[in-house]
């Protein structure tokens, strides 16, 4: 009935080795047979060439004739009371909450808002801007570097952004608004037609072109200066 | 005396607890990702600032004309770039080859180091390199190095945003093959990059630097006063100092890079022993801003401290097993039953350890590689080889400290190019 000690002792030797091989096995078996087909293959094609079929690009014409030095904006400074500031690094600060600069502010430094930014008319950044909300740009605004959102971009009319837009939402450029670089969006793009994005304008959702109203006067009324 | 023990094992096993909770979130983040990051690529293809590549070399003769020839094809403007290409004392041909790419192309520029400055680590190798670095970014590359032609777009364009300081592509195995050495640092490289580089990226937590592959902006580094020479693991010290100055690091899981990986055990003790002293260092440095810190956020603290941490955990792990037989031998109390001794263990030892195997398993099938898979229970012994190097890296370190030394033999990876001489 009972096996003997000594082959009892045998088969739980045998029973572990055999837990052990067989843990083993798949790792001995592709040591003497490799066929995995590694190293995987990374030198693929250039991202150009392999842009997503998702992605909507437009290219736009390079003809800009922009000089961010010619323009002028008065000096203003932004109180730190009015926003819990905190100075990241030698030239970004970080702003907690949501920011709404007046008009004609002029900030050396990167700006990063951790909530929605607005930015009133004739502000200059002359480093780039980053909000985790929606932001909002005034006329006239000049961001020299560049303007990365977590959600919405909405640029009013004149504004000159020279580098690259990013938003991971929609991305609105009003009338004659310059982009130095890209513009960048998961939704949508509206531009006018008048506005100029030097590079491409890469979306996965749709671009629409906006022209300007044309007023056709009736006849009867007559332009008397 | 039971009690201590007691609350000692308890302790190590909650701890044990955490990493195994980390592996499988990591693991199921990258099976299931939802992006919580932006997503930079596309600006891959318009915006460029200028970049300067650094390559520390030292004695890479075999490796480093393969390398200077592929930066020679990259698609990146090369009136934007400049590759400085720092001959640490080598006394081979490593500084004559780089001459010769240097009188071909004037973008190429190499700096030689005297040979009373040589063999010092690669921190010193690359503070001369940045002396000379006059890019708006730096990207580093190591000798052994083969990346994509586009590999400089896509990691720039992480630099659109202006709170990233630091990005870091991914590392690819090239000799895997070799030997089953160079298979198995295969695995943890698709593990450590793939699963876990890419889950803390989506998840917003602390990626890191690796020190190649990978890339700065300059006047951060030069604002943090540039690599500190008494740092073995300079990549892991400059991400925290990068997290605690308020920036941030992306991972940037297209851009990809060839390595040769070490072959044989020997050098595999030496890397992995320098890697493990050199994160303890950074432990002990930075374990306490880290804490106190007000530019982190709760998450990136805490996965900033279980990285920290990542080089005790194959000792924490051996004290367990030791302290619950002490405790259950010893100790036997009717208060602290056996079973209550045995379950953590059992469970940490089945599912824990496990964890690891399961992102390692996660990555070979992301990658679409489940063969080499099968390599994944060998790594069984580079785990009980890592406890042994762990061990040594901690005495070494504890012996330094007593001493008063802050000398550390800076142990160079030898590179073949066996492999690298097929492209």
């Amino acid at each position: 009935m009972f096996l003997d000690p000594f082959l009892l002792m045998l088969l739980m030797l045998i029973l572990s080795l055999s837990g052990v091989i067989l843990f083993f096995l798949p790792s001995i078996i592709e040591i003497k047979k490799p066929k995995d087909n590694g190293p995987r293959r990374i030198l693929k094609k250039p991202l150009q060439e392999t842009l997503r079929k998702s992605t909507l690009v437009l290219t736009s014409k390079p003809d800009s004739t922009y000089n961010p030095s010619a323009l002028i904006v008065s000096h203003g400074i932004l109180k730190k009371e009015e926003a819990k500031i905190h100075r990241i690094g030698k030239n970004t600060m970080r702003i907690f909450g949501d920011a709404a600069f007046p008009p004609k502010l002029e900030f050396l430094d990167n700006v990063v808002v951790q909530g929605a930014l607005t930015v009133g008319d004739y502000c200059v950044f002359h480093g780039s801007v980053k909000a985790e909300g929606n932001v909002s740009i005034g006329n006239c605004v000049v961001v020299k570097g560049n303007l990365v959102s977590k959600r919405n971009v909405d640029i009013q009319e004149e504004a000159i952004i020279a580098g690259s837009v990013h938003a991971e939402g929609s991305v609105k450029l009003g009338e004659k608004v310059f982009v130095g670089l890209s513009v960048v969006a998961e939704g949508d793009v509206e531009l006018f037609e008048n506005s100029e994005v030097k590079k491409n304008i890469l979306t996965h959702g749709v671009i629409r072109v906006l022209r300007q109203p044309k007023l056709d006067l009736p006849s009867f009324i007559q332009d008397i200066g | 005396m039971a009690l201590i023990l007691y609350v000692t094992f308890v302790l190590i096993v909650a701890i044990m607890l955490f990493y195994l909770v980390r592996h499988y979130v990591f693991s199921l983040t990258a099976l299931y990702r939802q992006k919580g990051q932006p997503n930079y690529t596309l600006h891959a293809l318009s915006y460029r600032p200028t970049v300067s590549i650094l390559i520390p070399a030292r004695n890479e003769e075999a490796v480093v004309g393969a390398l200077l020839q592929r930066i020679t094809e990259l698609t990146y403007p090369k009136d934007k770039l400049e590759v400085i290409v720092i001959d640490d004392a080598s006394t081979d041909n490593t500084g004559r080859i780089a001459e010769g790419f240097a009188q071909s192309y004037n973008y190429f520029k190499v700096v030689h180091r005297g040979l009373n400055d040589g063999g010092k680590g690669k921190s010193a190798v690359l503070n001369d390199g940045l002396k000379q670095a006059k890019g708006e970014m730096t990207i580093c590359f190591d000798a052994d190095y083969y990346p994509q032609i586009d590999v400089l777009e896509k990691l720039t364009a992480y630099f659109v945003d202006p709170e990233v300081g630091v990005v870091q592509g991914r590392v690819t195995v090239l000799n895997e093959r070799a030997t089953w050495v160079s298979r198995l640092v295969a695995l943890e490289r698709i593990a450590g990059y793939r699963v876990d580089q890419l889950a803390r990226d989506d998840l917003g937590l602390i990626p890191q630097f690796g020190g190649t592959m990978g890339g700065f902006r300059r006047d951060i580094i030069e604002f943090l006063g540039g690599f500190d020479t008494r740092m073995l693991t300079e990549d892991t010290d400059l991400t925290f100092r990068v997290y605690l100055a308020g920036y941030k690091i992306r991972y940037v899981n297209d851009a990809e890079c060839y390595e040769e990986a070490v072959e044989d055990w020997r050098a595999y003790w030496r890397q992995r022993h320098r890697w493990a002293k050199g994160h303890m260092q950074c432990f002990f440095r930075h374990l306490i801003p880290l804490l106190r810190s007000g530019n982190l956020r709760l998450r990136e603290k805490l996965d900033g401290l279980l990285l920290l941490n990542v080089y005790f955990v194959p000792i924490l792990v051996g004290l367990s097993w030791l302290l619950g037989a002490i405790i259950f031998f010893l100790f036997p109390t009717t208060w602290f039953e056996p079973i209550w001794t045995l379950l953590p263990v059992f469970v940490y030892s089945s599912v824990g350890n496990f964890a690891v195997f399961f992102e390692v398993g996660v990555g070979t099938y992301l990658d679409k590689r489940m063969r080499i898979g099968w390599l994944i229970p060998l790594l069984l012994f580079s785990y009980v080889l890592n406890t042994l190097i762990c061990i040594k890296a901690l005495l070494d370190l504890a012996f330094s400290k007593i001493v008063g030394s802050n000398e550390h033999n800076w142990a160079k990876t030898n590179h073949s190019g066996g492999e690298i001489e097929c492209f």
